[in-house]
């Protein structure tokens, strides 16, 4: 595939397109090559670690090394005239060689799990939100383990990247494409949004029949896109790659699909 | 004179009699090795700390069983490089996209193209874009941002 | 110390040393690594969950035994890594831990200059600050020591009764 293509007349629009991105907040899905491969190798290494030292982090003597010991597994040690199905055990270290060591870290679960406490257990938020279960795709709290682009239906019905005319008319002065872009969001999607600018570079541009459009990326950083009226953009939505590729045209989906996150 | 003599002769009968047996409760008699003992507690230091006693057996595989590790290294590093020339395939693309949208800016606005291709000094990464992390936060996104000068 | 025994074990001679504690170590051939032989150092590990300020939670291995680890100062709450948002307060890590409990309740006891503060500002109370002392250092009983010693202490009570201190009777 090649992005190479003939260069278009002159006398087109000009238009100035933002690829608006959210990153993604939490690590992506492992398949199921990755997560059994990696289930393969923490074995492997766990197998292959030397004893732990537990005579190096607890004191003898002390109340922590009694709690820790009080919870450890014993091991099976060797003893005469004894037949062991799974080989004669060789212990050192309170460790049976020639198996993984397993040691239970003792927990102080008697203290009580209020939200002040600094002691309390580490419980985990769920990685899918509600944004999720309700499939609400203007919310920026979706598919966290993947990157969001910004796409909005213009007044014909079709989804597209936002995008904006550039004025270059203008005498004193012209706007760059990166500041129409942002200027642009900013008149369709509200003041309060911070956003980062990766370059003044185009990444990309879009030739359609009458006008050209220019690429600009960037990321959201803070804040919200609230749709401001509804005359030029009707909707928007925060999709990742894959729903991106189901909404807009298949012709505008390969111009564009190189410079959408993977993941 | 006698006396003191006769007292001198029993002392001596005495010191004749009484055998010069010099037992110590607890010495040990069997060295072990010639060593002396201080030595030998240093020695036993140095070989329970010693990395040998710490270590696991060797993993002893069957002929089988390393034919399993290697096919599922081999398919493992099949799988990264095909990962790897994707991403280098995609930037590739982003390359020659944005090597096409200068030269065509470049024909159609050479303002703008003048405009986009100014350095940008000193511009960097905002700390708030973050590396993800395993779960997310408690507020997932921070929606109260209000525009700053 | 035990790298000056290790150096002593392998100098050469052996006889040169004259300390108080002379130990001279047998010298003793080293055991040769044979070519493929040499197996690395894998230390134990375990895996720690780490919850940041702001709640989320990443897994990381440690060597020190610990499965949980809670960060009450870091990136997240930081006003320098998050300038977008408002109202962002240095956060101080030793807040809400025991000894900032500890000196929540008898801090006013051990430090001098608050209570000299203490004393110049308010006349009127200067009987009662006087006063003060008494009464916390009785309240730091056996209990204290023991939740400072350990969470699930118990205090043991053998015997019947517990030695009192008796006034004389004159």
């Amino acid at each position: 595939m090649s992005v190479k293509a003939a260069v278009s007349s002159i006398s087109k629009t000009i238009n100035a397109g933002l690829v608006l991105s959210r990153i993604p907040i939490i690590t992506p899905e492992l398949n199921a090559l990755e997560s059994k491969y990696y289930q393969y190798q923490t074995e492997l290494e766990r197998r292959l670690m030397w004893t732990f030292p537990s005579y190096f982090y607890f004191k003898k003597g002390t109340l922590a090394e009694r709690r820790f010991q009080s919870v450890q597994k014993g091991v099976i040690s060797k003893q005469p005239g004894v037949w062991f199905p799974q080989g004669v055990p060789d212990v050192k270290h309170n460790r049976e060689r020639s198996k993984k060591q397993e040691v239970v870290l003792p927990t102080d679960s008697s203290e009580g799990s209020n939200k002040s406490d600094v002691s309390r257990p580490i419980v985990p938020n769920s990685r899918t939100t509600k944004a999720d279960e309700s499939n609400d795709i203007t919310s920026l709290e979706r598919r966290l383990d993947r990157t969001l682009h910004l796409l909005v239906k213009d007044v014909n019905g079709k989804w597209i990247l936002p995008s904006f005319p550039v004025n270059t008319e203008s005498t004193d002065g012209k706007k760059g494409l990166h500041e129409t872009a942002e200027t642009g969001l900013r008149t369709i999607g509200g003041e309060d949004i911070n956003t980062w600018t990766v370059s003044n570079v185009p990444v990309g541009v879009v030739q359609h029949e009458k006008d050209l459009q220019f690429l600009i990326k960037s990321h959201i950083v803070a804040g919200e896109f609230k749709l401001q009226d509804k005359k030029s953009v009707t909707e928007f939505a925060w999709l990742t790659k894959d729903e991106i590729k189901e909404k807009v045209d298949e012709k505008y989906y390969n111009s564009i699909q190189y410079l959408l996150a993977e993941q | 004179m006698l006396v003191s003599g006769v007292g001198a002769g029993r002392k001596n009968v005495l010191k004749a009699v009484q055998p010069t047996l010099n037992l110590v409760r607890g010495k040990r008699t069997k060295s072990k090795g010639g060593l002396n003992p201080q030595a030998q507690r240093i020695i036993t230091q140095l070989s329970v700390m010693s990395a040998s006693r710490k270590q696991p057996k060797l993993l002893k595989l069957s002929r089988e069983d390393l034919i399993k590790h290697d096919l599922i290294q081999a398919c493992w590093s099949q799988y990264q490089r095909e990962i790897r020339e994707k991403r280098t395939e995609m930037l590739k693309l982003q390359y020659e996209s944005i090597e096409q949208a200068m030269n065509i800016l470049e024909e159609v606005d050479p303002e703008l193209y003048e405009i986009a291709n100014a350095e940008e000094p000193g511009k960097r990464i905002p700390l708030e874009l973050r590396v993800p992390t395993q779960n997310p936060p408690n507020n997932v996104w921070y929606y109260d941002y209000k525009k700053k000068d | 110390m035990l790298r000056t025994l290790i150096a002593k074990r392998f100098a050469s001679g052996g006889t040169a040393y004259h300390g108080v504690n002379q130990v001279s170590l047998p010298k003793r051939p080293l055991r040769k690594i044979r070519l493929g032989k040499a197996r690395p150092a894998i230390y134990h590990q375990f895996e720690v969950q780490v919850e940041l300020s702001d709640g989320s939670v990443i897994t990381r291995r440690s060597q020190f035994p610990k499965n949980e680890i809670r960060l009450i100062q870091d990136q997240r709450n930081c006003p320098l890594w998050n300038q977008s948002r408002d109202g962002m307060v240095m956060t101080d890590a030793n807040s809400s831990g025991r000894v900032d409990k500890f000196k929540q309740k008898y801090g006013s006891v051990y430090s001098l200059q608050e209570q000299a503060a203490e004393s110049t500002g308010k006349k009127e109370a200067l009987s009662e600050t006087q006063e003060e002392p008494e009464a916390t250092a009785d309240d730091f009983g056996m209990d204290d020591y023991l939740t400072l010693l350990n969470t699930n202490a118990q205090q043991v009570q053998k015997g019947g009764k517990m030695a009192t201190k008796k006034k004389d009777k004159k």
